[in-house]
């Protein structure tokens, strides 16, 4: 029970971490970025490779693997999003637009991750972060899942005051509310989307790197299954929600955890479809949404 | 005489790719259908599968003809999809396709676990192929004269509002729901067609083949073809089914070229390749209208 436990809040910590990017991306600038997850595993990439390659202390693997996703990101904003934006006047086909966009994208950083690994299971290895694991009672506990917890507790709290506080934060969002009159008041729309999709990158390549040496080995396909439960997150905690999107994070791991240890553990994607429709049918606006303001 | 032999030879020749094309432009049309209307609906997966499924145990385990086995398959995803449609029905835009992709992989969810009739991860081999590659093509000209129809007059243009303006269709008195659901359950339809044929033509069905991948696959061919009509969905299938034979050579990288050309389609010409031939023809098409303009309108077409 408490070992369930355990691995429910490190599986929250990851999807919050994971999701958090995400939401930030779509909340702020209506990007439904569906290569989050293939940025996700290319942090992993980055740093299986780098790891094979020198022997650099673990944040800095960390650090350069984040700036390798975010750099993914900022690029996908610069060739794609950006023109779209500022080209398509109906909202909701620029939306369709980019996540068509991005969902090319994360079939090309697939495609060159699956090539670069003969489609094998990648992780940084021991050289790079040594796992080491401590029990209490009857319950196992690894430093990396410390860290996990303790990264995802100070992202969450960081962005959230980021968001709410400083004055990036009340630009971001501005933008999100109205990007045109975000612009009139002296808001550089273009330099702040870049930025945002660069931190929502950064937060995939997070997630990314510290999955891989949590569970020594993803590939492709990993990208994809959190990609899914991610969204179960956004539509649960309420898209652009900083507060919604950990609550929620950790009821799916919660949710998920129960499933496969005492019930029918097959249906473990299931419980996040579910849970989608659910919400949606009775709240779609999430549940820690404030109601949704009717632009007409 | 010699041409039509030579027809015979380059039919033969190439059959598995018609066949192909047909199955993809069914799925194409399941999407499209749904997006010209301003439905954001990706469903159309969900509905293969349950086609393929409904087909493949009907005509494999029970002996039903194939008429009526697709026939029950493809009404039964009709009834679905009003249900859905009716479940759904306060969705719009990115909300509606990840509800629907949510369902979409539902399905796939409780094919792979619901060994008894699915047959699990196994699948379902061994299911008696019963189409023909004609009576796919009759089928599929028949879907393109009803989209056709769709697209014209006055349910094309009203379905047409419906899309680029709710508001304003409803202050015209159109019961923008009531459209909505018929373009969901249209295109539920043709998703259950297409899987229906996939089962009975392939002989197999397994719970793999309505995932993630089909979902970008259908989304690639409508948007690349262009979703504003049925012709674009049409050349999407086509170029989809026939681009991997030509690439053969990059066969690492030419999904890897699909994700290039997605990109590009949606960043530079959102009307696809339709919209592009459309804006062509439109251009030179000009200076005729222009003549035609100062001539009188003929007598008897003048609108009563």
């Amino acid at each position: 029970m408490a070992q369930q436990l355990v691995n429910a809040i490190v599986l929250g910590s990851v999807l919050t971490l994971f999701s958090l990017g995400l939401s930030l991306a779509w909340g702020t600038l209506d990007v439904l970025n569906l290569a989050h997850g293939a940025l996700f595993v290319f942090a992993g990439y980055l740093a299986y490779e780098l790891a094979k390659s020198d022997s650099l202390p673990f944040v800095l693997l960390l650090l350069i693997s984040m700036a390798g996703s975010g750099a993914l990101a900022v690029a996908m904003e610069l060739l794609s999003f950006r023109r779209i934006r500022s080209h398509f006047t109906v909202k909701r086909q620029a939306e369709l637009s980019m996540l068509v966009a991005s969902i090319g994208a994360s079939i090309i950083i697939n495609e060159f991750i699956s090539n670069q690994t003969g489609n094998q299971a990648f992780s940084p290895g021991a050289d790079a972060f040594t796992v080491e694991a401590w029990s209490i009672g009857s319950v196992r506990v690894t430093n990396i899942q410390v860290i996990i917890v303790a990264v995802t507790i100070l992202v969450a709290v960081g962005l959230e005051l980021w968001i709410r506080r400083s004055r990036h934060g009340r630009a971001i969002r501005a933008l999100a509310y109205d990007a045109g009159t975000a612009e009139l008041m002296g808001v550089n729309v273009n330099l702040l989307a870049a930025g945002t999709m660069f931190v929502s990158g950064a937060l995939a390549g997070l997630a990314g790197v510290l999955l891989a040496v949590n569970i020594s080995g993803q590939d492709v396909l990993t990208g994809e299954y959190y990609m899914l439960t991610a969204f179960a997150i956004l539509i649960v905690g309420g898209v652009g929600s900083i507060r919604g999107a950990v609550i929620a994070a950790y009821v799916v791991a919660i949710a998920e955890t129960a499933v496969v240890a005492y019930g029918p553990s097959q249906y473990r994607d299931g419980v996040a479809f579910l849970l989608i429709l659910l919400i949606l049918l009775i709240r779609p606006q999430g549940i820690f949404a404030r109601a949704r303001v009717q632009r007409v | 005489m010699t041409s039509f032999a030579f027809l015979g030879e380059w039919f033969s020749d190439n059959e598995s790719l018609i066949q192909t094309i047909l199955i993809y432009a069914l799925l194409a049309f399941s999407i499209q259908v749904a997006l010209r209307s301003g439905v954001f609906s990706l469903a159309g997966i969900g509905f293969y599968a349950i086609g393929s499924y409904v087909a493949a145990v009907l005509v494999g385990d029970h002996g039903v003809p194939t008429v009526p086995a697709i026939a029950v398959g493809v009404a039964l995803c009709g009834v679905l999809g009003w249900l859905l449609a009716w479940l759904l029905v306060r969705l719009r835009d990115l909300y509606l396709a990840m509800a629907t992709v949510a369902f979409d992989l539902m399905v796939g969810v409780v094919a792979l676990n619901w060994d008894g009739v699915t047959g699990g991860a196994l699948g379902l081999f061994g299911v008696p192929i019963t189409v023909t590659t004609l009576g796919m093509f009759v089928t599929v000209a028949v879907v393109i004269v009803l989209l056709f129809f769709m697209e014209r007059g006055t349910i094309g243009r009203t379905l047409e509002t419906v899309r680029e303006d709710e508001e304003l269709a409803k202050s015209l008195a159109v019961d923008t729901r009531r459209y909505r659901r018929f373009a969901f359950v249209v295109s539920s339809m043709l998703g259950a067609l297409a899987g229906a044929f996939h089962a009975l033509l392939f002989s197999t069905v397994s719970a793999g083949d309505a995932g993630f991948n089909l979902i970008v696959l259908a989304l690639t061919m409508v948007i690349i073809g262009g979703f504003g009509s049925w012709i674009g969905a049409l050349i999407g299938a086509i170029l989809i089914a026939w681009l991997p034979l030509r690439l053969e050579g990059f066969s690492d990288w030419w999904y890897a070229l699909y994700g290039g050309m997605m990109i590009v389609v949606a960043t530079y010409i959102p009307g696809g390749i339709y919209g592009v031939g459309r804006q062509l023809l439109r251009r030179s098409s000009r200076l005729r209208t222009a003549v035609r303009r100062v001539r009188p309108a003929r007598p008897g077409r003048q609108p009563a």
